[in-house]
């Protein structure tokens, strides 16, 4: 009995299509859709919004896009992060920033030799700075004199002028973002 | 990222500019990147007549010209849609071929298990192609990102990329017209036109229509295929716009853009498309 009632209410919606039909001069051939498309009615209440203060809430939600980099008027930052100089300082080459802008250094850990004493191999720790533009080559030579007069041992370096990229073996990070901050970077 | 050793005295303080002002761009303090232009053309006439320049964004139109990624992307799109449906059945698969056939020894036929074995007429494979197969992969943001810049640097550098005021500037509807304004132009045989939307201007479509080599889409999809397939690359201005607007947001996003696809993240996404079609009573309308 359920089943046939649901049928016989459904052609009733049917019908009720047809006999709003019914009551309007319009002809079936004026406009198609209306008798085509089913048609479709939403019951909703009204609503009244009211005015909250959502600022609390919008300083939690993550971010989509990456901030704007911080002057360096905004003082000195506990990370040690420093902004680079504007405009860029008057050298040869330029080192710029990666999309979180921060100095493009990037840690690379490559296989060296087979140790035969414990077997295991021995690993290079390199560090790699990129994203340069201009001179290349003077670029490594500051970089070269700037480390080893920290250091007070050579370094080595290769550099891919194509790609703008220096690596470095020997130094340690944090030294080679101190020369990236020192130049003005 | 090396563009030239000397610097460029003009790009100094050059700030690239925008109708967006929003979204900044991320190469305007290397004084060793040269700022690509481009001139603005009207459609009018089939002689050229250069209406304004426009200065384009570097890291899109002057990016360091990847090939092996332009070549990852173009092999993407050319297989991560490849389906195969066939499935050729084993002997297992196959109707019948449960009883040996004929004894092992004895009657002067070959050994046999199964009528169904491969050897058989009517038998199955033995390294047949096994069932509906898939092609489908992901690449990285950052490598479809990077395809892209490549494809419109190797446009531009090649003097393919024309940016034109707008479609509407088309004075005539008639395909002839586009024709020989291209041939004036020497845009070479194949043309895409790039607008914003789907709806461009009725000229250029009805021109467009009878030429079968000359296509018009919209600037969502764009992609290195076709940049790479067309021998020139028409945009308008505002499709220009759009496109540096919407790279350059793509850059500056907070995600990572090497990104791994996961069916997971777009599970609701795809599962939700039809969504608000969907009636109780009347199937979908198409």
């Amino acid at each position: 009995m359920a089943k046939r009632l649901s049928t016989v209410l459904s052609r009733c919606r049917v019908l009720q299509s047809s006999n709003i039909r019914y009551f309007s001069s319009e002809k079936p051939w004026e406009n198609p859709w209306e008798h085509a498309l089913p048609k479709q009615s939403e019951t909703f209440t009204t609503f009244k919004e009211s005015p909250v203060n959502w600022a609390n809430i919008e300083r939690l939600l993550p971010r989509s896009t990456i901030p704007p980099m911080p002057r360096a008027t905004d003082g000195p930052f506990p990370s040690g992060w420093q902004a680079p100089q504007d405009p860029p300082p008057a050298l040869p080459y330029f080192i710029g920033r990666t999309r979180y802008h921060l100095p493009p250094l990037f840690l690379e850990r490559r296989r060296d030799e087979l140790n035969p004493m414990t077997m295991d191999f021995e690993y290079v720790e390199l560090v790699a700075l990129k994203e340069i533009s201009g001179d290349v080559f003077a670029c490594d030579v500051d970089l070269k004199n700037f480390l080893e007069a920290e250091l007070g041992h050579p370094v080595a370096t290769y550099v891919d002028e194509l790609k703008g990229m220096i690596k470095v073996k020997g130094a340690p990070r944090k030294l080679l973002e101190k020369f990236v901050y020192a130049q003005g970077f | 990222m090396i563009a030239s050793v000397f610097r460029a005295p003009s790009a100094i303080g050059a700030v690239c500019q925008f109708r967006f002002a929003s979204v900044a761009s991320p190469s305007h303090r290397n004084p060793f990147v040269v700022t690509p232009e481009a001139f603005v053309t009207t459609l009018s006439d089939e002689a050229e007549k250069n209406v304004a320049i426009t200065k384009l964004e570097p890291t899109i139109f002057r990016a360091t010209p990847r090939l092996d990624l332009l070549h990852r992307n173009i092999v993407w799109q050319e297989n991560y849609r490849n389906l195969q449906l066939t499935k050729q059945l084993s002997r297992a698969e196959m109707p019948g071929g449960g009883k040996k056939p004929w004894p092992q020894k004895k009657t002067g036929r070959h050994h046999a298990g199964s009528i169904r074995s491969p050897h058989f007429k009517y038998g199955g494979f033995a390294h047949g192609v096994r069932g509906p197969r898939t092609w489908f992969y992901m690449l990285p943001d950052s490598i479809r990102l990077k395809g892209l810049c490549t494809a419109l640097t190797i446009k531009h550098a090649q003097n393919d990329l024309v940016i034109a005021d707008s479609f509407e500037s088309l004075s005539s509807d008639d395909p002839l017209f586009l024709h020989n304004l291209a041939d004036t132009r020497n845009w070479g045989y194949s043309v895409l036109f790039v607008d914003t939307g789907s709806d461009v201007a009725t000229k250029l479509v009805d021109a467009v229509e009878h030429i079968p080599s000359f296509n018009a889409i919209p600037i969502y999809g764009l992609n290195c295929y076709s940049i790479m397939k067309y021998d020139t690359l028409v945009l308008t201005k505002a499709a220009l716009d759009e496109l540096q607007e919407k790279i350059l947001s793509q850059f500056q996003r907070t995600d990572s853009l090497q990104k791994k696809y996961k069916y997971m993240d777009y599970k609701p996404v795809l599962l939700g498309e039809g969504q608000h079609e969907e009636d109780p009573v009347f199937p979908p309308y198409v």
